[in-house]
């Protein structure tokens, strides 16, 4: 991926563009240059490629990798496909920009990961509330890497609406495979109607705090861009 | 490509226009009924059923939408199915409520995918390939879904707390997760034979509310 190749262009429309360099190199920041891409370039520029970030992210798939060799050892096949797949999603940027350096905010990872780190690390398992908001997490990390290797474009508040429908899609086809299962494989997935409510009460909310929280975190991450960029070009 | 092609055809819209008319005739008596026999169920489902067939005829005038005599029966007929199975045939058939609940969430799934069709035309920011409008529509209908049990829960709970009798009820979980999976019949159903339909609905709409049509990239 090339990081300085589109920063002359004032509107860029290849998506590899936004790519956030966190030690910004003088001549390669033009003010306008944000103000071209802001909106197109906000949901990528989640990515970045500072070292400290690189080094917490790839502590945590490191965890990952150890969960997922635990699993390999019990023969857990739903746990192993589902940690594989968390590796695969986690360690994508890195593997397709060919720099380990290029990892989501570890602010992001982490909280997708909370549960599955928390039940590795301390042995206790996350509410519904916290697994909820770690699919959400998940959902607007697998939206940026849509919008990285697909045509997929959307905005910043597309992107939010996304991620608070999808939390709650997760919670409705999850729902219906545990009610299946309950019926076929004679397991007690289920209990009551009210305890389901209660349950996707407790998603919806999930659903909603987390968009919140990551409409906040674009603009703070905006804001943010715009004192770098206007430091650097203050010098 | 038939109802493609029927749906283009504008020189006879007067079947549908009366197979909505009818339905809407036979709204007007449950609600006649509920007066004349005290059933304050089939007089609120009745009404608001009559009122959202009128949401089309609405729309199309107000924001200069052409006409399209489909979306009419479509929504007429999921409203009427309802009101009907409120009235009597929730509880003599079973799969009543099966039927009711797949054609609603394909109006939802419609509404949805119509709705993204239209930003993914107007914006430029936003641009949504076929496969993931396949997504996008199970995405909608299932989220809606939460959102709905979690309404007739609340209905519920206000209903045993004033004695008030509401509309809409629950039936405890079994009828819940299944709601949910005809749900998403709905949506499949519109995921795979709707998409190629609804494109042109989107732009009709688009042309309607900003007059020209866009080339949709």
């Amino acid at each position: 991926m090339s990081m300085n190749s589109d920063k002359s262009a004032p509107k860029a429309t290849d998506g590899n563009s936004g790519v956030e360099i966190d030690e910004f190199d003088p001549s390669d920041s033009e003010p306008d240059v944000l103000e071209g891409d802001a909106i197109e370039g906000r949901l990528e520029r989640l990515l970045r490629s500072g070292r400290t970030n690189a080094l917490v992210a790839w502590a945590m798939v490191t965890v990952l990798a150890g969960v997922f060799v635990e699993s390999l050892f019990d023969f857990d096949l739903l746990p192993m496909a589902i940690i594989a797949a968390m590796i695969v999603v986690v360690a994508a940027p890195a593997v397709a920009a060919r720099d380990p350096k290029v990892m989501l905010p570890w602010e992001v990872l982490g909280l997708a990961l909370l549960p599955v780190l928390v039940r590795a690390l301390f042995g206790g398992e996350m509410g519904t509330f916290a697994a909820y908001l770690a699919i959400a997490a998940f959902a607007l990390i697998i939206t940026v890497e849509f919008q990285m290797f697909t045509t997929l474009r959307v905005t910043h508040w597309f992107a939010v609406v996304f991620v608070v429908m999808t939390t709650l899609a997760t919670a409705a086809a999850w729902t219906v495979l545990r009610w299946n299962a309950d019926r076929m494989l004679g397991t007690n997935l289920l209990t009551t109607n009210e305890a389901l409510m209660i349950e996707w009460l407790y998603v919806t909310l999930a659903g909603l705090v987390a968009g919140i929280l990551f409409d906040a975190y674009f603009r703070r991450r905006e804001a943010y861009l715009r004192r770098v960029i206007g430091w650097v070009v203050r010098r | 490509m038939s109802v493609r092609g029927t749906l283009r055809d504008h020189s006879s819209p007067r079947t549908q226009r009366r197979v909505t008319r009818v339905m809407q005739v036979l709204l007007v008596a449950i609600v006649g009924y509920g007066v004349v026999f005290g059933q304050p169920k089939a007089i609120t489902n009745g009404g608001i059923g009559l009122f959202v067939t009128f949401i089309p005829a609405l729309l199309e005038r107000n924001y200069n939408i052409p006409p399209n005599p489909w979306l009419g029966v479509w929504i007429t007929s999921a409203v009427f199915l309802h009101t009907l199975g409120s009235a009597w045939f929730y509880a003599l058939i079973p799969w009543w409520d099966h039927l009711t609940h797949a054609l609603s969430a394909s109006l939802v799934a419609g509404a949805g995918y119509t709705t993204l069709r239209a930003i993914d035309l107007h914006s430029d920011q936003v641009e949504i390939p076929a496969r993931f409008a396949f997504v996008f529509i199970f995405v909608v209908v299932l989220a809606f879904g939460v959102v709905w049990e979690l309404f007739e829960f609340a209905l519920d709970i206000v209903s045993a707390k004033t004695g008030i009798s509401m509309p809409l009820a629950q039936h405890g979980l079994d009828d819940t997760v299944l709601d949910q999976m005809y749900n998403s019949v709905g949506a499949l159903i519109v995921a795979t034979f709707g998409q190629a339909h609804l494109t042109g609905v989107a732009a009709r709409i688009q042309k309607g509310l900003y007059g020209t049509l866009d080339e949709g990239s």
